[in-house]
């Protein structure tokens, strides 16, 4: 699947009430203020948003927006 | 109980309430006994469709990451935040941060997020709920996120009495300062219990008036009372002892002198049909105190505008008190906080000592012939005062009253 980085930038901006300006993407979630439960909370906002399925050992090796992107778009 | 009398000083308010966000807009508007009941548009499905909101109530301008705190905890950290500014207080700066406490009751909790979350459970099964719910839902989470938030580690907890909550929590704050345990307490209640199964399940219990006109609904003490409003809100006190209170030259608004709390152990939701757990209540804030009952001059009533509780608090009260103090109930402003009720109201009674006004009973039109108490109503009254006492009543019979010095 291809998801693009705008959308998935949308649905941090929407959940967390955070300014999607502030949502670059080698932004970490500490950065972003996202906490491990946040980030949790994170994985099932972009499932129901964008049907994107993260487990939670791929959520574990992830800190940053870009990885989402990454790991979402990974060819292999 | 310890014999020695022991008033806490009052040194800050922070009111969050129908009534207005500040001490300021709420003192006005309970003064002015103008009704906050309205149609409420969330409620369009529902039996029921009046409630008292908080108005203009914009989290994400006042609270740091708001999706992570349920509305009741929002509330509660607002007024804390007005609380200390009016104790000149700075969060985080504290003298011994081991030495200050929080103690906000709660009788509902984050219902809000609980509801949602088991609808959410129930459509997308477990995988399908937010781990933020049991952070968001506790009935501990508003006094656990305040103190993580102004950086308090003494004593912590939530009591939960129902609709005495914030007043428990307050009693309890007071023997927190007594027992020497603690030099500042964060204390009050909060609720937001403006929920489908709240508005439904007191709905179901006939509690709530049905009245057509919403800004009648509300009406202590009348003879056509049919039942309360349901508000929120949450109302904190900064506590301290009052040589902690002097040493730092801090204003005190009033004092906290005397503490009662009972239980009816008579029926979940019905009063004692003689008032037995309210009179105990009262009596022993009286002995608490040191004082007889000729010496309060306000009482301001639990109130609620049901037609049990009314007719048996104005009885508990005629016969603890006689007929000669003044009663009022703000809950015709307010409607009914559950939790956080017992705490605003305690607020609404010192900033009366403060003031030397009595706020008036809103939408009191008849008065119950059977109640033979001096009833405020129509106007506030003004009048020098040297104690006030405050009720409140929870579900499951419990009592507490809190005696207030000037």
């Amino acid at each position: 699947m291809s998801v693009n980085l705008d959308s998935i930038v949308q649905v941090i901006a929407t959940r967390f009430k955070i300014d999607a300006s502030r949502i670059v993407p080698e932004a970490s979630f500490d950065e972003l203020g996202l906490d491990s439960l946040s980030q949790i909370e994170l994985a099932l906002s972009l499932k129901k948003d964008l049907g994107i399925s993260i487990s939670d050992d791929e959520l574990a090796q992830i800190s940053t927006v870009s990885d989402i992107f990454k790991m979402v778009n990974k060819v292999c | 109980m310890l014999k020695e009398r022991f008033g806490a000083a009052i040194t800050g308010i922070g009111l969050v309430t129908p009534a207005g966000i500040g001490t300021q807009a709420n003192w006005k508007r309970v003064v002015e006994g103008k009704t906050t009941a309205a149609i409420d548009p969330e409620l369009d499905k529902f039996p029921v469709r009046i409630s008292c909101r908080v108005p203009e109530f914009t989290p994400e301008n006042l609270v740091a990451n708001p999706w992570q705190w349920d509305r009741f905890a929002q509330f509660a950290l607002v007024a804390t935040l007005e609380a200390l500014r009016d104790a000149n207080l700075e969060p985080r700066q504290w003298e011994d941060d081991a030495r200050v406490a929080v103690i906000i009751g709660s009788g509902a909790g984050g219902t809000a997020t609980m509801e949602a979350q088991h609808a959410a459970l129930l459509s997308e099964g477990p995988s399908g709920i937010s781990p933020l719910t049991l952070p968001m839902g506790l009935i501990n989470m508003a006094t656990g996120q305040v103190a993580i938030e102004i950086g308090a580690r003494g004593p912590c907890l939530a009591p939960c009495t129902a609709c005495a909550s914030g007043g428990s929590a307050i009693g309890i704050a007071r023997d927190v300062l007594r027992a020497g345990i603690a030099d500042i307490v964060i204390a009050g209640g909060a609720e937001a219990p403006i929920t489908p199964l709240y508005v439904s399940s007191f709905a179901r219990m006939r509690a709530l008036s049905r009245r057509e006109d919403p800004s009648l609904a509300s009406r202590p003490f009348d003879a056509n009372r049919d039942g309360f409003v349901l508000g929120e809100g949450a109302g904190i006190f900064v506590l301290e002892t009052e040589e902690h209170a002097r040493r730092r030259n801090a204003r005190v608004h009033a004092k906290v002198l005397g503490y009662g709390a009972s239980a009816d152990a008579h029926h979940v939701t019905s009063p004692h049909p003689e008032g037995r757990g309210a009179k105990i209540a009262m009596r022993m804030a009286l002995a608490d105190a040191g004082l007889n009952a000729d010496q309060v001059g306000y009482i301001n009533a639990h109130g609620t505008s049901t037609p049990a509780n009314d007719i048996i608090e104005s009885a508990a009260i005629r016969e603890v008190f006689g007929n000669r103090v003044a009663v009022s109930s703000t809950k015709g402003v307010t409607g009914h906080l559950l939790g956080a009720g017992a705490a605003i109201e305690a607020a609404y009674a010192a900033l009366s000592l403060e003031h030397g006004v009595i706020p008036p009973t809103a939408n009191l039109m008849n008065p119950d012939p059977k109640m033979d108490i001096d009833l405020v109503r129509q106007c506030a009254r003004e009048q020098r005062l040297h104690f006030a006492l405050s009720n409140s009543f929870g579900f499951g019979g419990q009592n507490v009253s809190l005696l207030f010095a000037a």
